[in-house]
């Protein structure tokens, strides 16, 4: 599409003004503008899933088809995917709003950046293990999970999840004024993330065995609901003294 | 809009400092309602750390910034740097409306075609910035200046942003800063070019370390 500066209209500027509505941006707007920024960016996380999909196809053509081996090693084939899924999407997290300019623009504009953080996360987390614990339950074909054990891994993953990408998302931050800071994401959460992984794969093994394996779900929800209650602030912190850089 | 009593904007023997290193000391400057202050130095004088500074990106560390009379920053200045804060993911209305919505305005599909068709891209706004030029992609966050009045933001820190214009659309700029100061408005802005509409002068050479 090609325009010359003959066919641009004259405008009166001091004939329009807008009313204030509010006194900054307010969460909704915030919200819409994250969420098309994700939508129509499908690529970027597309890439993750996709990735997710391939080790658990894989995973049972490699082991084999005896159906014990792949029950016994399902709920940690699908964990292990899921993990690795989501460090591998938290890359461009924050690193595009600071080189765009858009997190300077919210500093400016004295936006919250806690809540900015906090509404980022949320909807990466939307097309990210939202969508993973949706397809976790093909472990029910591929690794022929009841589909009992399948829910409970589904609950798994969206319970422990948030904690994962809180994480992640720290240590994507604490990373954005380094070069090729995003090599070290993995090294530096893998490390905090292990527990989550540990305790959700084996509650969803409690369950399969008979036993109550809700406390440690419990406990994984409350670990979640802790860190994404204070890791924005952290976050937001972290992202601030990356001006200073 | 009348002349504020106070100025808007004062600069009291402060620093220009990014890090540890001081590039600029003891900088003096008072900006008035009405006022266009043209900031110029040589390359690495410290222009861009100065507008970082005051637009809160950057600590003032020693020297005194007051704003309207008062030591923090009260209002929202508009701040328009090198990275423009459009995302490439986003058509070229949507990225403006979020530009606009920061300062708390809920521009209609009206304004926005206004706004785009005063910087010349009308019939783009469906389009992905991603396919814009460079000085396209700079009309779209110039595009905002055609919206926003000084009961909005009465401040503008502008660091270059007539880089990749064409000399059309830099005069219709121009009118339009010169609109803005006349309405109440002040302009702290960086330009390597000649800036007819200017007013004040601030060389940043004379404060070198």
């Amino acid at each position: 599409m090609s325009q010359t500066d003959s066919t641009i209209q004259t405008m009166n500027k001091s004939s329009h003004t807008l009313e204030v509505t509010a006194r900054g941006i307010s969460f909704t707007q915030l919200w819409r503008r994250e969420w098309q920024v994700k939508q129509q960016g499908a690529v970027q996380w597309l890439y993750p899933l996709v990735l997710f999909l391939v080790i658990i196809t894989l995973f049972p053509l490699a082991v084999g088809s005896e159906p014990a081996l792949l029950q016994r090693l399902g709920v940690s084939a699908v964990w292990i995917a899921a993990l690795l899924s989501l460090v591998m999407g938290v890359d461009g997290l924050f690193k595009p709003a600071l080189d765009n300019g858009t997190l300077a623009q919210l500093v400016v504009a004295k936006a919250s950046l806690p809540l900015w953080v906090l509404i980022r996360l949320a909807i990466h987390w939307i097309f990210s293990s939202g969508i993973v614990a949706a397809l976790s339950l093909l472990a029910v074909p591929l690794f022929q999970l009841s589909w009992f054990e399948a829910w409970i891994l589904m609950a798994s993953i969206v319970t422990g999840s948030p904690m994962l990408l809180m994480l992640s998302a720290v240590a994507s931050s604490l990373t954005l004024s380094l070069k090729n800071g995003a090599v070290l994401v993995p090294l530096i959460a893998l490390p905090m993330q292990l527990p989550v992984l540990i305790f959700a794969t084996g509650a969803v093994d409690l369950f399969a065995t008979g036993l109550n394996g809700l406390p440690i779900l419990a406990l994984l929800l409350a670990g979640s609901i802790v860190s994404v209650l204070v890791m924005p602030w952290v976050i937001a912190l972290t992202l601030k003294m990356a001006w200073l850089n | 809009m009348t002349a504020l009593a106070t100025p808007l904007l004062v600069l009291d023997e402060l620093t220009v400092q990014r890090g540890e290193i001081p590039l600029c000391e003891a900088v003096t400057l008072h900006l008035s309602a009405g006022s266009i202050c043209h900031l110029i130095g040589a390359n690495g004088t410290g222009k861009t750390t100065l507008l970082m500074q005051l637009a809160g990106l950057l600590p003032v560390l020693t020297g005194e910034v007051v704003y309207q009379g008062a030591a923090t920053l009260p209002i929202q200045p508009l701040y328009v740097s090198h990275q423009l804060g459009i995302h490439p993911n986003l058509t070229v209305a949507q990225n403006l409306t979020f530009l606009l919505n920061l300062y708390g305005l809920a521009p209609s599909a009206t304004d926005i075609n206004e706004a785009l068709t005063w910087v010349g891209l009308q019939g783009f706004e469906t389009l992905s910035s991603s396919h814009l030029s460079a000085g396209q992609t700079r009309r779209i966050t110039l595009a905002r200046l055609y919206l926003l009045t000084p009961d909005v933001t009465p401040l503008w820190l502008l660091d270059e942003p007539f880089t990749a214009l064409d000399v059309d659309m830099v005069a219709r700029m121009e009118d339009r800063l010169r609109d803005f100061a006349n309405a109440g408005g002040a302009i702290l802005m960086t330009s390597h070019q000649a800036v007819g509409v200017a007013n004040q002068v601030l060389d940043l050479s004379d404060y070198m370390v």
